[in-house]
């Protein structure tokens, strides 16, 4: 056991030792070989922006001492993206520089190097820093094809053709043949070979034709050639779409704005800042136009549930609709498409991505649910029994479900086994007020009215819903059965329910229960009293008119009851 | 690293240029009002106008102002545009080139935020008049020969007091009537009420690019012979709305009409072919323009793609008889040069000519094409400054470094400084490869110095027969830049001047070409001309460097008009302006036309 210990001591120190000796090795002397990395005002900047550099910046400083140089030039190689993103160039270049420095193995800091030196119109630091980069991946064909045209834009046309050249005769993708064939295509243009360039150019059109910028100059090189019939039409049909080289590096240096925007988007969420998330989600989405990383559809999600909740269904539905073809094998976008769209009023089209999110998701039951409710609203109850089952069966308690299940049932008249799933319901949410007018409903219409009156009672116990009490009184003044009837309690209930809440309507509901209880003057003088109410409150016609007809028949039988008729 | 690092050529005992403004009496600053709130109009201005306009033989100088933006700006004088009148008593090697502030006295109460100025005698009374543009309602200033100016833009009809945002502007004669029309070049609608917000990618506040508004419409008002002016721009074609910053004229198709080219920022450039048919029985036939710069070449750059075109310079760099262009652009664009290939045909040559690598980091506005070593060839002149802070953020360290920047200017919020360069023109004789080289270092401290240029003119200002220049810089100094690289060079100067009407004087025929006869028998051409560059109007007269010229040739000169009629005039006199008036030539025949003029 002791030598176990000071087995392990000496194994500790050693390695201790080990970071020590790395450190004095390589920390120094790398320190002096940095460059300082500038620091531009950052003031009027986004306060998201600000956070995202000063941490880049804390990381590096941060940085253990016994940090191995790949790790000190992947921390360089963040900032200079975070800056590369937000087209500081200045900033970016040092960054990479150090990042190069201490990770020569990394082909992507040479090449965002190289770009920036392109952009920055400094051609040769450029061309050196694409050379190195196609040193560590010969493999990589967009390196070479950048390499070419920067050779052309120095100049050296006659070099600049001869390695597009080379590239044509290697395998490459319609969009990297597209842009070598551009560069072939100027550079003839450029040299007053006008034949080979519109025969270069053509193919760039055949294998790119969204690139509507190539009939520009394919224009230009007919009308040299004297072909002007093919010029005007080359021009006529030419747009501002250019060559695009397919970048993953580039698409994946992008990406990483997405993250940080969809992270200050689900914070101005939580904020409630709705218009923020809904800006810093469509600068998330607008990160990944290639729609490569899974949180690309997050960020459509996201903003398609802003939208939603902000009216703009159509935005919405486009939003999701983006989501689900970028990533068509998420069950969870499949199922939230055919809500909007099943919320939006359009069912029939919701039916298909609910398949689609049951097919992806056997094991989900809102998925299951969702395709029910769809089908459900379509008219095809039956098949929606069968969802709503299979819901039930992966999760039983679930009382929407029951409900949904109930209210398929009650379509297709099954009113018996619909009260048999709404009462199942009730055990499981005793107080839901919503599923025990349900229930009370698929009762009455099984012809239980019994049943129907207990159910209430159990509701009023468990909640003071005033619906509920509302029904109750209904059933207490006209049960089938006069032996239950119970004006009285009737008129208590609904003294209760208006002064507990004076609107209009519970004061109809006190005149229904005095009439109910024979006293026809106090029910008419009330009906008036809700009427003006009504009217001074500005119901609508139609509500006013059934308030009148009611009135009416109240005043008909006291007139009755005066003149000694029937009442 | 860009073009300040690019330097070649061999090394001059002195700068070119020297800029003396201060000392001859030039104190003008463009003030552009700006407030922190990023208006666009703040950057867009101003210009300057070189022209004779009291006929004493030497050029005058027009500088336009800005103002406060605020619309509670405080009550006193608003800040005006100013006249400077030349005191110059004979050539200035002696030094006695001197101005002195006139705009008082001249009558001239400019009213409006000044952008541009346009110079041209259009009630051909003999003397210049100015169409002032600005941010608001245009003026036209009647020059009533008598040392003032009379504001007529009411009184020359309606649309001659455009109250949109207009920058470039010419006269030009477009029906071949003997009279100078109006085309007005507007940029964008924006309001001070309404502005736009933009940011750059950081999230940080700053200007917004011209995509951000909506275009507006250019103006063409015909000359009606009373001193008004009709609004004919639908009637003419021009129904296509785009933001327009720049427009040259010259026969650019060589049909013998005046065309019109218009830079436009970010979008597609015009070329406007003049499509007007000649005046027949003495009735002026009605404007018909058509715009083909698309298959010009010109409307987009060699990747089809827009450029936000600011300046333009015309004349012949390759010594081919054709006007070629020369536009400015946003950096990471270059300044484009398109050779003519004649007929009304184009082709950028920026990558072959050296322009491409130096302009890349820069944004320029004022441009000229000039002779400024006298060797005979067009060099090209520049003036620069970014139209975004962002824009620094590009550069390298070292690049800001070796500018030199007065203490406060590169500041948050204003940082658009960029030096102007000075291209010499080393194309070799013969070959089909135009070659420029930015002198860089060699241009001295004035081209290294880091200013918001915008509007350039260039003119013999001393008459001593090599172009100078002026340079308007917002929020600094204007600077006047004496051409020192002419002495003891032998020059021709002259004036293609139209016959006077009864009565009065004869005035500068805009679009005559004027070709100088050369020992092998060729012509060295150029256009007489008072427009191009941005916001500028320059010296219509044509200088010569007489490279070239031996004892046969001396003094021989060749003036096609612009209604193709030409005229020889011998033994002009080297190092002296000389007066050129139509009908007093020698008439060349047919087929000397056909042998010694237009390829």
């Amino acid at each position: 056991m002791a030598r176990t210990k000071q087995h392990r001591r000496t194994r500790l120190r050693r390695r201790l030792l080990g970071w020590v000796l790395a450190s004095a090795i390589i920390g120094p002397s790398d320190a002096q070989e940095l460059v300082p990395i500038p620091e531009p005002s950052l003031e009027g900047a986004e306060a998201g922006f600000r956070q995202r550099i000063s941490n880049a910046r804390d990381a590096l400083d941060r940085l253990p001492v016994a940090a191995t140089d790949s790790e000190r030039g992947a921390a360089y190689g963040h900032l200079g993206s975070l800056y590369l993103l937000s087209e500081l160039r200045a900033p970016a270049a040092a960054a990479f520089t150090n990042a190069r420095h201490l990770d020569p193995t990394e082909p992507r800091w040479p090449y965002f190097s190289g770009l920036i030196w392109t952009d920055m119109g400094d051609l040769e630091r450029a061309e050196q820093a694409l050379r190195v980069t196609s040193e560590l991946r010969p493999d990589k064909a967009t390196v070479h094809l950048r390499l070419a045209e920067i050779v052309r834009r120095a100049g050296r046309l006659e070099e600049a053709e001869e390695s597009f050249q080379q590239l044509l005769a290697k395998p490459l993708s319609a969009g990297e043949e597209a842009f070598a064939r551009f560069g072939l295509g100027r550079i003839a243009f450029d040299q007053g070979r006008f034949s080979d360039a519109a025969a270069h150019l053509e193919a760039v059109r055949r294998a790119a034709p969204e690139a509507s910028a190539v009939g520009r100059i394919l224009g230009l090189a007919y009308r040299e050639l004297g072909r002007m019939d093919e010029a005007r039409a080359a021009l006529r049909e030419s747009g501002e779409v250019t060559v695009p080289l397919p970048d993953t590096w580039i698409a994946e240096l992008q990406r990483i704005d997405l993250g940080a925007y969809l992270a200050d988007a689900v914070k101005a969420r939580l904020d409630e800042d709705y218009d923020e998330a809904a800006r810093l989600y469509r600068l998330a989405v607008k990160a990944d136009e290639e729609r490569r990383d899974p949180k690309t559809a997050d960020a459509l999600r996201g903003l398609a549930e802003i939208l939603f909740v902000q009216g703009d269904i159509e935005g919405a539905l486009e939003a999701v609709g983006d989501a689900v073809r970028a990533r068509p094998g998420r069950a969870d976008l499949q199922a939230k498409l055919g809500e909007f769209l099943t919320l939006a009023g359009r069912p029939a089209a919701a039916v298909e991505p609910y398949r689609r999110a049951v097919g992806l998701a056997p094991g989900d039951p809102q998925a299951k649910l969702g395709l029910g409710r769809a089908l459900a609203m379509t008219g095809r109850h039956e098949e929606a029994l069968q969802h709503y089952d299979q819901s039930l069966t992966l999760s039983p308690e679930d009382v929407e479900a029951r409900a949904l299940k109930a209210r398929a049932l009650s379509r297709l008249g099954r009113h018996a086994e619909a009260a048999g799933e709404l009462a199942r319901a009730l055990t499981l949410d005793p107080g839901n007020v919503r599923v025990r007018l349900a229930h009370v409903d698929a009762l009455a219409r099984s012809g239980d009215t019994a049943a129907v009156r207990e159910s209430l009672e159990e509701g009023v116990a468990s909640s003071d819903d005033p619906r509920l009490v509302a029904t109750l009184i209904q059933v207490l003044l006209g049960d089938p059965d006069p032996a239950r009837r119970d004006p009285q309690r009737a008129l208590q209930l609904a003294s209760a329910l208006l002064r507990e809440d004076p609107s209009v309507a519970h004061a109809q509901v006190l005149a229904r229960a005095l009439f109910g209880s024979g006293r026809l003057a106090d029910a008419v003088a009330l009906q008036e009293r809700a009427l003006d109410e009504a009217r001074s409150g500005g119901a609508p016609d139609d509500e006013l008119a059934g308030m009148e007809q009611t009135l009416r028949f109240y005043r008909d039988r006291l007139v009755r009851k005066d003149k000694g008729g029937p009442s | 690293m860009i073009g300040l690092a690019s330097q070649s050529g061999p090394a001059h005992a002195e700068p070119p240029f020297a800029d003396v403004a201060q000392q001859v009496g030039i104190d003008h600053v463009y003030r552009n009002g700006m407030d922190g709130s990023m208006h666009l109009v703040e950057i867009t201005g101003g210009g300057v106008a070189l022209f004779d306009y009291d006929g004493d033989g030497d050029l005058d100088l027009y500088a336009t102002q800005g103002h406060s933006l605020k619309r509670d700006r405080p009550p006193g004088p608003v800040r005006q545009d100013r006249l400077f009148r030349n005191e110059l008593i004979g050539p200035s090697s002696d030094g006695s080139l001197r101005f002195v502030d006139v705009t008082e006295v001249a009558g001239i109460r400019s009213r409006g935020y000044g952008m541009g100025v346009a110079t041209g005698d259009y009630d051909d009374d003999g003397d210049l008049d100015l169409y002032v543009t600005n941010f608001g309602p245009n003026q036209l200033w009647r020059n009533e020969g008598d040392g003032t100016f009379r504001d007529v833009t009411a009184a020359a009809g309606s649309g001659v007091g455009d109250a949109g945002w207009s920058v470039a502007a010419t006269f030009v004669d477009l029906d071949g009537d003997g009279r100078l029309d109006l085309y007005v070049g507007n940029y964008v609608e924006a309001s001070i009420e309404n502005p736009k917000t933009c940011r750059a990618a950081t999230g940080e506040l700053d200007y917004c690019g011209p995509l951000a508004y909506r275009p507006a419409s250019d103006r063409l008002l015909r000359n009606q012979g009373d001193g008004t002016f009709l609004d004919v721009t639908r009637s003419a074609g021009l129904t296509v709305a785009a933001a327009g910053l720049g427009v040259g004229s010259g026969d650019f198709d060589g049909d013998g009409r005046i065309d019109l080219f218009v830079a436009n920022d970010g979008m597609a450039n015009q070329l406007w072919l003049n499509r007007t048919e000649p005046v027949q029985n003495g009735r002026s036939a009605k404007i018909r323009l058509e715009d083909d710069a698309l298959f010009a070449g010109l409307a987009f750059n060699v990747g089809g793609q827009p450029e936000a075109s600011m300046g333009v310079a015309s004349g012949d760099v390759n010594g081919d008889g054709l006007d070629d262009l020369l536009i400015t652009h946003l950096l990471r664009e270059t300044h484009t040069l398109y050779l003519s290939r004649g007929g009304g045909a184009f082709l950028d040559a920026t990558g072959q000519s050296g322009l491409a690598a130096p302009s890349w980091m820069m944004t320029g506005f004022g441009t000229a094409f000039l002779d400024y070593d006298l060797d005979g060839d067009l060099d090209l002149l520049v003036a620069n400054g970014a139209v975004t802070n962002f824009d620094r953020n590009s550069l390298s360290a070292a690049d800001v470094e070796h500018w030199i920047l007065a203490e406060g200017e590169d500041r948050p919020g204003w940082r658009l400084h960029q030096p102007n360069q000075i291209f010499r023109n080393e194309t070799v004789p013969g070959s089909s490869k135009i070659r420029f080289v930015d002198l860089g270092r060699e241009a001295g401290d004035l081209f290294r110095r880091a200013e918001v240029s915008r509007g350039l003119g260039v003119g013999d200002l001393d008459n001593d027969g090599d172009p100078d220049a002026v340079i308007v810089n917002v929020e600094g100094p204007l600077r006047l830049l004496k051409n020192r690289s002419g002495d003891g060079k032998g020059w021709i100067g002259v004036r293609a001047l139209g016959a006077a009407a009864p009565g009065g004087k004869p005035r500068d025929l805009y679009g005559s070409r004027v070709g100088l006869r050369l020992a092998d028998g060729s012509y060295r051409w150029r256009t007489v001309r008072s427009d191009g560059s941005y916001a500028s109007a320059s010296d219509p007269r044509i200088l010569f460097a007489t490279v070239g010229v031996d004892d046969s040739s001396a003094g021989a000169v060749r003036v096609v008009w612009p209604d193709g009629v030409s005229e020889d005039y011998l033994k002009i006199r080297a190092g002296r302006y000389t007066d050129l008036i139509r009908g007093n030539g020698l008439a060349v025949t047919m087929r000397g036309v056909a042998g010694a003029t237009h390829p």
